[in-house]
């Protein structure tokens, strides 16, 4: 009995040893968040409740190590040979790529959010051209398989639906899943292994799409020589191995590895000014392209990889804004575009601004103004809306509800 | 507040268990910080149920207090025992079975009731169940009455058994509560257990929780396989017991390393051979206190005919039933097992020593079959996941998420079997006897432990899949 009891002795004074470093390495992080908190609560006794949630919160968020933790798990998950994590919250493909899914029997029912498109259009000024931009999902059709059983979202299906009910109602649709296994982008680069948002360069191949679509549209073309839509005329700079994206965080790096990143930006002689407004933070910039319409801190942070401010896909435009307004200073006669977007939108918007004069971009989740209003209040030539696949849903179409 | 959260790991028990050998002078100070701490515990979820917990405690206080002087005047007695019964079950009522009444109520009648939404206070039938545990031992003389109010606290609020059991007799804990004596060995013990429990309730049971509601959540509709609505109920077999044994481990564990020591609450339930061994072995703490204070005296097994032993069981299981929550599914599962507990009285079944291996498919058929039932949100739906199971819609009998979900939680379903099963017990009575593998043995232990303690961390941490079974008790 004596050896018996040794052993937990041992395990005893280990766990203690394990927990007080833990502790007290953890009641360190996260003093300063739990010091916030208590410092700004409601100390009534009906808002206690929400005291503690935040409390909790920030313990939660301030974990010593936190993603060194969640990368040990990642690995678990990965010598288990498991292509799901987390109940489901991130399922791994055939190829090693990442993607958010949920259990669906089939397609979501939309025809409430393409009513809402089709008021917005009737809204509008008769002179304003309005094009649905469906960007495609991360299931690429024809291409991505997951092994067997994993559930599948039906979110290409519910894209579907929902650009045929756009079309019955005579809306002019633009179909970027289309056309994608053809643009000579290899299969495998087309979006990220670690985060739901297409690669840079196929933001760039959609943009060249979109000039084409809209260029059918109007007597003048947008890029009548090719040359805004072509890649030779951007820098391509390369950053390997730099990037761990939403996906990727949730599951950690030796679960799905870490994705390159290319900084495209134009060669060519450009002049803009930038505004952006989100909540009461709004900031504007002048200068080039990679100056005005870039910041270059995601990819020089340094040690803070699963930092929110390392998401390198925010590079262009300084993420998602409530409210954006570019305007390019050597186009001035060029279309006036609006864009009602979700994140995959925003490198496509920042290099459709090289061939346009003013483009104002609302995120519908940040903008907390009438965007109807906005948009027949406003000068415009065109509205783009460019909700991804996986965002049809009410969050993202905030205007034009039947009640 | 949980025990497998980053709050109770990193803060609050360091600080506890600090503080807590810091004050080991005085048995008084221990006990006012068990105390505070305890309170501290329960109002960290809701706080306004504290309000509730500490009615219940100052009304059994009073009980109590009024039960022991009146105990020669039988009459005034059974008046307090039953004003006792009103005020506790009353409350349960209240907070737990109301809405479920209502809803009965206005099913069948054309009233129209309003049904109020009236949240569960954590752990409500836990501590009303302590509570009526103290007023009615200390009628019986199992224990001296408490004259200090706070004894009585520290014992229905104690932190380890708190939300989730066990469920302790006044009269397994008064000693305790003022000449227990901690060691470092009821320590050690203590710190294997609960971190045994909580590997128990992060890793398996949360992971069989994950394949279990996904597949139950398709179960009530008609297009699951039955190999996939077997794979759900199995896995919810596990995810329960685990959640359960993983608990009550850790309470246990807990209360050692305070210095408590708490009886056994599961015995590897899943290795019976008849309902009536598996009630032996699970929740036995809840068992006991049925059989206590409702079926003895009732009059239990001792009785002058069957008919009696049957009515007695009948209103067992029923309470026990509706004692897990107020839906019928509960109420059909409670008597479900008195139906088969009632026949193996009936034949003496439970003391046959043929065809084990047949005995034992019996029992863990009938509990499979049970937790599908209990798990279900209502009976229809619990009736079409039978059906599937079954094969009954003619869904074929394999598809492919059968395939996906073995394949994915291969791992968690060969442990989960695996420590059903007494393996533990067996290689510790390995280490202390066998002389071959002690020393290499010995030296894994510890390291296994503690690897196993930050394997749950990294989960905690992750923010993976963490159900709580209780909320409903």
């Amino acid at each position: 009995m004596h050896n018996f009891l040794a052993k937990k002795r041992i395990t005893a004074f280990l766990f203690i040893l394990v927990l007080v470093t833990l502790s007290v390495l953890n009641i360190i992080q996260s003093f300063g968040p739990i010091k916030q908190t208590l410092a700004s609560g409601d100390y009534d006794i009906s808002e206690t409740k929400g005291l503690i949630h935040q409390l909790d919160a920030d313990i939660n968020d301030h974990v010593f190590e936190k993603f060194g933790f969640v990368e040990a798990y990642g690995y678990l998950q990965s010598l288990m040979w498991k292509n799901e994590e987390n109940n489901f919250e991130v399922v791994r493909d055939m190829e090693g790529k990442l993607h958010y899914t949920y259990f669906a029997t089939g397609p979501t029912y939309t025809k409430d959010l393409s009513d809402r498109v089709a008021a917005l259009e009737a809204h509008l000024d008769p002179q304003t051209k309005l094009t649905y931009v469906m960007t495609p999902d991360k299931y690429v059709r024809g291409y991505t398989t997951f092994p067997e059983g994993i559930p599948y979202n039906y979110n290409n299906e519910t894209a579907d639906g929902f650009l045929a009910n756009l079309e019955q109602d005579g809306i002019d649709t633009l179909d970027l899943r289309e056309g994608l296994l053809e643009s000579g982008i290899p299969p495998e680069d087309l979006f990220f292994t670690t985060d739901h948002h297409w690669k840079i360069r196929t933001a760039f191949w959609a943009f060249g799409q979109l000039v084409n679509h809209m260029d059918g549209m109007y007597t003048k073309s947008l890029d009548p020589d090719h040359y805004f839509t072509d890649i030779h005329n951007y820098n391509v700079i390369p950053y390997e191995d730099i990037f761990i994206g939403s996906q990727g965080r949730k599951a950690g790096k030796y679960f799905a590895g870490a994705d390159d990143f290319d900084l495209i930006y134009p060669k060519f002689k450009t002049n803009y000014s930038f505004y952006f407004k989100t909540g009461e933070t709004e900031a504007a910039l002048n200068g080039r392209f990679e100056d005005a319409l870039l910041t270059t801190y995601p990819l020089n942070v340094q040690g803070a990889t699963y930092d929110l401010t390392a998401d390198k896909y925010f590079t262009y435009l300084y993420g998602n804004q409530g409210i954006v307004h570019v305007v390019n200073k050597d186009n001035p006669n060029g279309l006036k575009v609006m864009f009602i977007k979700d994140s995959l939108a925003v490198p496509m918007i920042s290099f459709l601004s090289t061939v346009v004069s003013e483009i104002y971009v609302i995120d519908p989740r940040y903008y907390t103004e009438d965007i109807m209003d906005f948009a027949s209040k406003t000068e415009l030539d065109h509205v783009l809306v460019s909700i991804s696949p996986q965002d049809l849903v009410e969050e993202f179409f905030p205007y034009g509800a039947n009640n | 507040m949980l025990f497998s959260s980053v709050v109770f790991l990193f803060y609050f028990l360091p600080l506890v268990l600090g503080l807590y050998y810091v004050l080991r002078f005085s048995v008084t100070i221990k006990n006012m910080l068990l105390l505070v701490a305890s309170l501290f515990f329960y109002a960290w979820g809701e706080p306004w149920f504290v309000l509730i917990m500490l009615a219940s405690i100052c009304s059994n206080y009073v009980f109590a207090l009024l039960v022991d002087k009146f105990r020669e005047r039988r009459n005034a007695a059974y008046t307090i025992i039953t004003m006792m019964l009103i005020v506790n079950l009353g409350m349960l009522f209240v907070f737990k079975y109301l809405v479920f009444a209502l809803r009965i109520v206005n099913e069948n009648t054309s009233f129209g009731l309003s049904i109020p939404n009236i949240a569960l206070p954590l752990g409500i039938s836990f501590f009303t169940f302590h509570g009526i545990s103290y007023v009615i031992d200390v009628y019986r003389g199992h224990g001296a009455v408490q004259k200090n109010l706070f004894y009585v606290a520290l014992y229905i609020s104690f932190f380890p058994q708190l939300v989730a059991g066990p469920i302790l007799r006044y009269n397994t804990i008064a000693d305790q509560m003022v000449n227990r004596k901690e060691s470092w060995d009821k320590f050690a013990v203590g710190c294997c257990r609960f971190i045994v429990g909580l590997g128990k309730k992060v890793l398996l049971s949360n992971s069989m929780a994950i394949v279990a509601d996904h597949i139950f959540s398709m179960g009530g509709t008609s297009e699951v396989s039955s190999s996939l609505a077997w794979l759900g109920a199995i896995a919810y077999t596990l995810q329960i017991y685990f959640d359960f044994s993983g608990y009550s481990d850790m309470a246990i564990g807990l209360a050692l390393m305070f210095g408590f020591k708490f009886e056994e609450n599961f015995r590897y339930p899943y290795i019976s051979r008849s309902i009536t061994e598996f009630w032996r072995r699970w929740h036995i703490s809840l068992g006991t206190w049925f059989k206590e204070y409702v079926y003895f005296p009732l009059g239990g097994s001792r009785v002058t005919n069957k008919d009696k032993m049957i009515r007695n069981l009948l209103i067992v299981w029923g309470l026990t039933g509706v004692w897990h929550g107020a839906e019928w599914t509960f109420v059909v599962w409670g008597l479900i097992n008195f139906a088969f507990i009632a026949l193996e009285k009936i034949f003496s079944f439970d003391k046959g020593t043929r065809f084990i291996p047949l005995r034992h498919l019996y029992a863990m058929f009938i509990v499979v079959i049970g937790w599908v039932i209990f798990r279900s949100p209502d009976l229809l739906q619990a009736g079409h996941y039978l059906g599937n199971m079954f094969g009954l819609y003619g869904n074929g009998f394999w598809s492919d998420t059968t395939g996906m979900f073995l394949k994915e939680y291969a791992f968690f379903f060969i442990l989960g079997i695996l420590f059903c099963m007494p393996i533990a017990t067996r290689m510790n009575k390995l280490m202390v006897d066998g002389a071959r593998f002690r020393k290499p043995l010995e030296l894994v232990y510890p390291l296994t432990i503690i690897l196993l303690f930050l394997v749950c961390v990294s989960y905690l941490v992750k923010g993976t899949y963490n159900p709580f079974i209780y909320f409903n008790f």
